[in-house]
C-alpha cells in the first residue's frame, strides 16, 4: 500500500523559476535576514494529484495539490499570478530531503495511492473520544492547529471511526485527547478549518472544495 | 452582431467568448487570438446575440458551457466594461437584462451554466462582489469574478485557460459566511427545561408522533444519556417523533428517535437549528415505551411497531438507515 504523509508548512516565495517551479522559505524571510541559502526549491506541478493521474511516479511527489483543485497547498499554483505567501504541504520525502521540521498531527495529511485505501485522504486532527454508542463514537474535535494549544474544541460529533478514520493510525483511547486522521467524507460534515499557515493568515473550510464551473 | 458561420460557431464549445468592443489594442489582439469570439459594444448587443443564438438552438441538446465576458474593469469598483456599458448591479437595466436572460430560458437554451466576468479584479471590490452575487441571483446561474490582474497569459485560442481558474471566485463562495456556524465546544448536556416548547397543533410532524405523559417522559429521559450529546454529521430520517410535556400547559418539547432507537435527537436552538443526538442506554426499553404510546386508532399497523428481532446498539451505523426491524423501517 503506497501512501504519502504531507506536512503543512508556511511558505514565503523567494524566487520564481517558471510557472510552477520556485524557491521558498519556511519562515518569514525578515526573521532570517533574507538569507537566500535557506531557500528550498520545489516544483508545484509534482503533486499528489499528478501522481494519482499517472503523470509522475509517487516517489516524485513533492507537494499536495493546490486548494483550487481540492488540495491544501495555497502558494502558487502558477506564476505569474500565483500566491507568494501561504501554505506548502510537502511530502515526507521532500521534508526529509530539505531538512525541514516535522510538524504535529494537526498539520498532517495522509494520501493513499493504491491498495484498499486507494485515493483516500485523511486529515489530521486533535480529538478525544467521549462516549461510544454502537459503532458511533462521540468525538470531540479541535480545529486543526489549535488542539494542542489549549483552545476550546470545535465541537462534538458522532462519528463511525471504523469507517472514517485512517485504519493504519493508532486508535484513540477514551477520554485521552490525541491524534486522529479523518477521511474526506467525515471532514466534509464537520465545520472545521484548515490550520492558519502562516499563523497570521485566515483558514479555509475543510476540505477545500473545487469550485464547480470555475 | 454575429452572423452566419461565426454565429454557428459561437453555439458550440465549452466557452462562449465575448470581448468588449472599444478602441483598445489589447482587446483587439484578444479577439484575434480567441476563435470563435465576438466583440460587442454594449449590453443590448449581448442580449440580442444570446437571444438570436438561443432561437437558432431549436432546443437541441447543448453541452454545458460558460459565457465569458472579456474587457477592462473600472478603476473604482472593479466593474467589467462591455463596450459602452458597465456591468454594475446598481444599474437596474443591467439587473433586468441578466434577469430576463435567465427567466426566458435563453441561458439554458445555450447550455450556459456560468457567467465569468473576465477583467482585472472584478471580484476584489465590494461593488464588484455585489454585482457578481446579484447577477447570479437574477440570471439563475453561477457567476465568477477575478481576484487578480488578467493579461494575455491567461487566454489562448480557446479562450480563458482553465489552468488559471484559481484566479476566479464564484458568487457562491462570496456568499459563504466567513465562518461555519460554531458548534458548542464541549459535549452537549441535555436540560429539558431549556429546550424550546411548541404547541403541537400546526407544528409539522416528522414521523409518527408519540405524545408522552409526564410519567412516560420521565421513563424515556431516564434512558437517554443526557451528558453525551453530539451532532450526527449526516442528517438521518426520524423513526418517530416524541412530544414530551413542557412546563407550560399544552406545550411540548419535540424530539426524534433516530437510527433504530439508538439515539434521540433534540433541538436546543429550535427546528431550524442543529439537532443534537443523545445515545439511548437501552434502545429496546425505549421501543417498549414507544409501543405503549402508540395509538392503534391513529397509527397504522407496522409503523414503529415492536422489533421482530431487537438489534443491539452496536448495529447502529452512521449512514442513513438503522438496524432491521422496529423504527429502523422508517429510517431512510
Amino acid at each position: 500500500m503506497t501512501r504519502v504523509t504531507f506536512y503543512g508548512l508556511p511558505a514565503w516565495i523567494g524566487a520564481i523559476h517558471g510557472p510552477t517551479v520556485c524557491e521558498w522559505w519556511d519562515r518569514d524571510p525578515a526573521e532570517l535576514g533574507w538569507d537566500r541559502s535557506r531557500l528550498r526549491k520545489v516544483d508545484l506541478a509534482r503533486t499528489s494529484a499528478a501522481a494519482l493521474a499517472g503523470r509522475i511516479p509517487v516517489s516524485e511527489v513533492e507537494v499536495d495539490h493546490h486548494m483550487s483543485e481540492g488540495g491544501r497547498t495555497t502558494i502558487g499554483p502558477l506564476w505569474p499570478g500565483g500566491a507568494e505567501i501561504g501554505a506548502c504541504w510537502v511530502s515526507e520525502r521532500y521534508l526529509q530531503r530539505a531538512e525541514l521540521p516535522v510538524r504535529s498531527h494537526e498539520f498532517q495529511l495522509i494520501q493513499y495511492f493504491d491498495g484498499e485505501q486507494k485515493n483516500r485522504r485523511f486529515y489530521g486532527f486533535h480529538a478525544s473520544v467521549l462516549a461510544v454508542q454502537g459503532r458511533l463514537s462521540l468525538v470531540q474535535v479541535w480545529h486543526p492547529g489549535t488542539g494542542t494549544e489549549g483552545a476550546p474544541p470545535a465541537g462534538s460529533w458522532w462519528i463511525d471511526l471504523n469507517a472514517h478514520a485512517d485504519p493504519s493510525a493508532p486508535r484513540l483511547s477514551p477520554n485521552r485527547p490525541g491524534p486522529v486522521y479523518l477521511d474526506t467524507g467525515a471532514v466534509r460534515e464537520l465545520p472545521t478549518f484548515d490550520p492558519k499557515i502562516p499563523p497570521f493568515r485566515g483558514g479555509f473550510g475543510l476540505p477545500a472544495q473545487i469550485a464547480a464551473w470555475a | 452582431m454575429a452572423r452566419g458561420k461565426q454565429a454557428h460557431d459561437l453555439r458550440v464549445g465549452p466557452r462562449l467568448s465575448v470581448i468588449s468592443r472599444e478602441p483598445d489594442r489589447g482587446l483587439a489582439r484578444m479577439a484575434h487570438t480567441i476563435v470563435p469570439s465576438v466583440r460587442l459594444g454594449g449590453l443590448d448587443e449581448l442580449v440580442a446575440l444570446l437571444t438570436e443564438l438561443g432561437a437558432r438552438a431549436h432546443g437541441a441538446a447543448i453541452a454545458d458551457r460558460t459565457l465569458d465576458l472579456f474587457g477592462h474593469a473600472t478603476v473604482d469598483g472593479g466593474l467589467l466594461r462591455l463596450g459602452r456599458d458597465v456591468i454594475d448591479a446598481a444599474d437596474p437595466a443591467v439587473v433586468a437584462a441578466f434577469g430576463a436572460l435567465g427567466r426566458r430560458g435563453t441561458l439554458r437554451q445555450l447550455g450556459i451554466r456560468a457567467i465569468r466576468l473576465l477583467a482585472c479584479g472584478t471580484a476584489v471590490h465590494a461593488r464588484g462582489q455585489a454585482t457578481i452575487c446579484a447577477l447570479a441571483e437574477h440570471a439563475g446561474v453561477e457567476v465568477f469574478g477575478t481576484r487578480d490582474l488578467l493579461y494575455d497569459t491567461h487566454y489562448d485560442a480557446h479562450g480563458f485557460c482553465e489552468r488559471w481558474r484559481f484566479l476566479l471566485i464564484s458568487a457562491s463562495e462570496l456568499r459563504r459566511p466567513a465562518a461555519a456556524p460554531a458548534a458548542p465546544s464541549g459535549p452537549h448536556r441535555l436540560t429539558l427545561a431549556a429546550l424550546p416548547a411548541v404547541i403541537l397543533a400546526g407544528h409539522p410532524e416528522r414521523g409518527p408522533r408519540r405524545i408522552a405523559t409526564p410519567d412516560t417522559a420521565d421513563r424515556i429521559l431516564a434512558l437517554v444519556r443526557g451528558e453525551a450529546g453530539g451532532v450526527l454529521p449526516e442528517p438521518v430520517a426520524p423513526c418517530c417523533e416524541l412530544a414530551l410535556p413542557a412546563a407550560q400547559a399544552g406545550a411540548y418539547h419535540v424530539a426524534h428517535v433516530v437510527l433504530g432507537g439508538a439515539f434521540v435527537q433534540f433541538y436546543p436552538a429550535g427546528d431550524a437549528g442543529p439537532a443534537v443526538a443523545y445515545p439511548v442506554a437501552e434502545p429496546a426499553a425505549l421501543q417498549q415505551i414507544l409501543d405503549e404510546l402508540t395509538d392503534p386508532e391513529r397509527d397504522p399497523p407496522g409503523r414503529c411497531d415492536p422489533p421482530d428481532a431487537p438489534s443491539p446498539p452496536s448495529e447502529a451505523p452512521l449512514t442513513r438507515g438503522g438496524p432491521a426491524g422496529s423504527c429502523a423501517r422508517h429510517c431512510t
